[in-house]
């Protein structure tokens, strides 16, 4: 039996763990993730940003970055198409909504629940996929996300229909949670945890598992993988996480409507993880801020242009949409790999500097 | 019994329509191999196009029609020759994102151009409500022109094309496209006019299929969700062949007319007014866990 | 200079079959598998005994690679039996899945090659031992601690089997952009990293030189001769087939024409007739 942490021979290039460079990657991460306030808030003071717009923008790409890792082993590592994530987000959210205001759970408590419920029906409706692969599963997915939301709009007793789902503002310890400020520092730790989660699956005999089913079903049978139990496994992990993302949305934003869980979302998210690199934990995380930040940012400068050109803020909607499709078509036509592979390309012509011929 | 036949009727329109619009999406699966997801919202366009063209003063309504049916053709080729021939090869995702991609860009420049609100198809088919009388029916069945156009316009539509398959020389090379691309440019068959083709004729249909539904309920934004409505007349028919579109595209209009007229009331604390809406997805869940490949569907077989 | 053989593979047993050699390890009887209108098999028997090469040769779609699916369960046989036994029972393929039929010890490399092109070489080792690692969520959602060292663990053993088959210096490099004869290498790899009872072949020299024809025999008599493996080999290679096969079974049009050692085969005259006098001694 080795030690941890021990070299499987004493050739450097058998070592499981890292290279130091990449711990000082996640360092500055963290750093930056920990400093944003700090930096939003000069930036504010300085007149250049509107500190609590950004602030709200930066909790709306954490929430965003839980479910994009999600759907990502899915749809990325697992190469189970779904559109059905604005159905599994509302399931999310509303359980934990109404086990807090209907039963009295405690928030805490209610997030566990809706991780848990989320993940039970992410697994149900991750049954056809033992039987589906490519455009039909994709349209299985379609019908769930249909149903889910049906179900969401006219199961009064349950959902309150059309109507919302008010959650009263929690505590943690002895902190009101009421401000964008304080919910900065519950959500960045909840993306965390995905996002570390995520990677670590990633790295071991499961993560390489979901690969194998993607790539090649037929070997990943031959070398014992049950092919079958590794997809419902996908379907049940993946919604867990798009369980915490929508649990986090009710809490955080106060009120649970159908509006949030359209077909729309669904799009949305795929969008991210397409953007940002299909498979790529840190992928995830570059598209789900890009497909957040970006709208976001085109309401600020359409706001600020709104004394010369009102037509602009009556226009936005359509704007921000067209945006979104523009952006879809050309990363899909120029950059397929997303923005991961973007930041590879850039390591790559940044590795030989200054030693280039 | 007058309501039975007000929505058979009713679902037969909408069949017709639903079936025209998966028939355009059916050819460019074939042909070219893409799941279009931007079929709802080319059935909108092809609306605001026809109400469009129809809004010009002394333009004869059929010239409008022709005019329209021209320009929707176009962005059909444009969107292929533009935007689709860049994704030869890759990946199923990939392929439905980028055609969800266009959908939002083709919503975006509707809003823009023409704004939210709805409008009101302009006079175009001739004719208003039609009556029946006597068959031994107490009172007179009414039933709006537009949608027996629909039904017979459609219908009409659906021969042409099936017709245009079989006999004309066009239609034989898309056949031969869908079948194997490699023999098609091998025998002389340019690939890529045919994918042109195909998505020119998915626009058509769409559009046809817009001027229909928008002559029933108007001309707005939410003509795009007829699109995710392709999805269960596919899976019913079956991706390969115009009759199965034909079938589906009717049962899913009935089902769902049956539904709005007879579901009422709540099960459980679920209403059910809503359910037509649904039912349709419900039963493609059902049709798929028996039959992963549709009611009419092929398997696909993997040689090791 | 001594190359690395099978011996030099010590942390974990490469041959995990318990029968004694000589002893009847498959048995097929009366196999029978039609596609539609075509009858693959038809009335198959086979006999493989432990720590034999035995080789199944046959003309194009004599129904050799439908035999091996069978075997691995991708096929389900409409008639007859097919018996493997190992652990002290015998157990009945036809009516296992896939990937259980793996876990007993039956491991493959495919005539077309069924690599995971997009991940490196040692993802792919890695993979073969799948079946041999406890895939826990929790301990894998946290990495450190069991699942770390289990990951180290395993890594140990891939690192003997890129040894044997002299894969260091792609081990991180991508499948996918490997030159075929590496890819090759890398099926087999991963075959041996799932420490079979079995070993089935499907054309393991095809599309090869002579130079790496030479170097994969080699190692392949080398697992028979030095952990007992059971080879079942598919080749069109006849002479190496002669060379190194204890026994032979010839199939055409899914039949079973001829069955026995080397000299008995190509002495046989339905075989001559098969080939046309290809067979070479």
């Amino acid at each position: 039996m080795l030690a941890p942490g021990h070299r499987v021979s004493d050739r450097p290039e058998t070592a499981v763990g890292r290279r130091p460079l990449v711990y000082l990657r996640m360092g500055l991460a963290v750093a930056l993730v920990a400093a944003a306030p700090l930096i939003l808030h000069t930036l504010g003071f300085l007149g250049l940003v509107r500190e609590a717009f950004w602030l709200t923008v930066l909790c709306q790409i954490g929430i965003a970055v839980i479910g994009a890792v999600g759907l990502n082993l899915l749809t990325g590592a697992s190469g189970q198409i779904s559109l059905g994530q604005g159905g599994f987000l509302a399931v999310g959210a509303y359980t934990s909504a109404l086990l807090v205001t209907r039963f009295g759970v405690p928030w805490p408590v209610s997030m566990v629940g809706a991780i848990l419920l989320t993940s039970a029906v992410g697994t149900f409706f991750g049954l056809p996929s033992l039987r589906l692969s490519g455009l039909y599963l994709a349209i299985a997915t379609v019908a769930s996300q249909a149903i889910i939301l049906y179900l969401v709009k006219n199961w009064d007793a349950v959902t309150h229909g059309v109507g919302s789902v008010v959650v009263p503002r929690p505590w943690l310890l002895a902190i009101r949670l009421d401000n964008d400020l304080a919910w900065y520092w519950v959500i960045a730790s909840a993306a965390a945890l995905a996002v570390v989660t995520a990677t670590n699956l990633m790295r071991t005999g499961i993560g390489r598992a979901w690969i194998a089913v993607r790539d090649q079903e037929v070997a990943a049978a031959a070398v014992g993988v049950r092919v079958g139990a590794y997809k419902l496994l996908a379907f049940a992990v993946s919604s867990a996480y798009v369980g915490l993302a929508g649990a986090l949305t009710a809490q955080y934003t106060g009120i649970v409507t159908w509006e949030r869980f359209t077909f729309d979302v669904s799009v949305l998210y795929l969008a991210m993880i397409i953007i940002g690199g299909l498979g790529s934990v840190s992928g995830s995380v570059y598209g789900a801020t890009f497909m957040i930040a970006l709208p976001a940012w085109i309401q600020q400068l359409g706001q600020s242009v709104e004394d010369t050109f009102p037509v602009i803020t009556a226009k936005l909607p359509a704007v921000q949409l067209g945006v979104f499709g523009l952006v879809i078509v050309v990363f899909l036509i120029f950059e397929p790999r997303g923005l991961a592979r973007t930041r590879q390309r850039i390591n790559v012509s940044f590795r030989p500097w200054p030693f280039r011929a | 019994m007058s309501t039975l036949t007000q929505l058979t009727v009713l679902g037969l329109a909408n069949g017709a329509v639903l079936a025209l619009v998966a028939l355009g999406f059916v050819v460019i699966y074939k042909a070219t191999g893409v799941v279009n997801f931007a079929q709802g919202e080319l059935l909108m366009v092809g609306a605001y196009l026809v109400a469009a063209f129809l809004g010009v003063p002394g333009l004869h309504w059929v010239l409008a029609l022709v005019l329209a049916a021209l320009a929707a053709a176009t962005l059909g080729i444009a969107i292929q020759v533009l935007v689709l021939r860049w994704l030869v090869g890759r990946g199923a995702v990939s392929v439905i994102m980028i055609t969800i991609g266009l959908a939002a860009c083709l919503r975006s420049a509707v809003q823009l151009i023409w704004g939210t609100v709805g409008q009101d198809m302009p006079a175009n088919l001739p004719g208003t409500a039609v009556q029946f009388r006597g068959l031994g029916l107490p009172n007179a069945i009414v039933l709006p022109s537009t949608q027996l156009w629909a039904v017979v316009l459609a219908a009409a539509a659906l021969v042409a094309f099936a017709v245009f398959f079989q006999c004309s020389r066009q239609g034989l090379a898309m056949r031969v496209v869908a079948e194997d691309q490699q023999v098609a440019m091998l025998m002389g068959i340019s690939v890529r006019w045919v994918f042109a083709l195909a998505w020119a004729l998915a626009a058509v249909s769409a559009l046809v299929g817009g001027l229909l539904v928008a002559n029933i309920s108007g001309v707005s934004i939410d003509l795009a969700d007829f699109g995710l409505l392709v999805f269960p007349v596919v899976i019913l028919g079956g991706l390969e062949s115009i009759p199965g579109t034909v079938v589906g595209g009717v049962v899913v209009g009935l089902l769902s007319a049956y539904a709005s007229g007879y579901l009422q009331g709540q099960v459980l604390g679920l209403s059910l007014g809503a359910a037509h809406d649904v039912l349709p997805f419900v039963v493609l869940v059902l049709i798929l866990l028996v039959k992963p490949y549709g009611l009419f569907g092929q398997a696909q077989i993997k040689r090791m | 200079m001594l190359s690395p053989t099978a011996t030099s593979i010590h942390s974990f047993e490469l041959n995990t079959s318990t029968l004694a050699i000589g002893e009847t390890q498959l048995r097929a009887a009366d196999v029978g598998l039609r596609f539609g209108g075509l009858q693959a098999l038809d009335g198959v028997d086979l006999n493989v005994r432990q720590g034999d090469i035995h080789a199944v040769i046959g003309p194009n779609g004599a129904g050799k690679t439908s035999l091996l699916n069978c075997i691995s369960g991708f096929y389900r046989p409409r008639a007859g039996s097919l018996e493997f036994r190992n652990r002290g029972r015998a157990h009945d393929l036809v009516h296992l899945s896939v990937p259980n039929i793996a876990r007993l010890g039956v491991a493959r490399s495919f005539q077309n090659l069924e690599l995971f092109k997009h991940m490196t070489v040692l993802d792919n080792l890695m993979l073969g031992r799948h079946s041999h690692m406890r895939h826990e969520l929790l301990s894998s959602l946290v990495w450190l601690g069991p699942a770390r060292r289990q990951e180290a663990r395993q890594r140990a053993l891939v690192e003997e089997v890129i040894d044997f088959l002299r894969l260091q210096p792609a081990r991180h490099r991508q499948v996918g952009s490997l030159a075929y004869g590496l890819q090759k290498r890398v099926e087999l790899g991963r075959a041996l990293c799932m420490q079979p009872a079995l070993l089935l072949l499907d054309e393991p020299l095809a599309g090869m030189n002579a130079e790496e024809k030479d170097w994969m025999v080699r190692h392949i008599l080398d697992l028979n001769e030095v952990a007992r493996l059971t080879v079942l080999i598919i080749e069109h290679d006849m002479s190496v087939i002669m060379d190194i096969s204890h026994r032979i079974t010839v199939l055409n049009f899914g039949r079973v024409i001829a069955d026995g050692n080397a000299a008995g085969v190509s002495a046989a005259p339905a075989v001559i007739d098969a080939y046309l006098g290809v067979v070479d001694s």
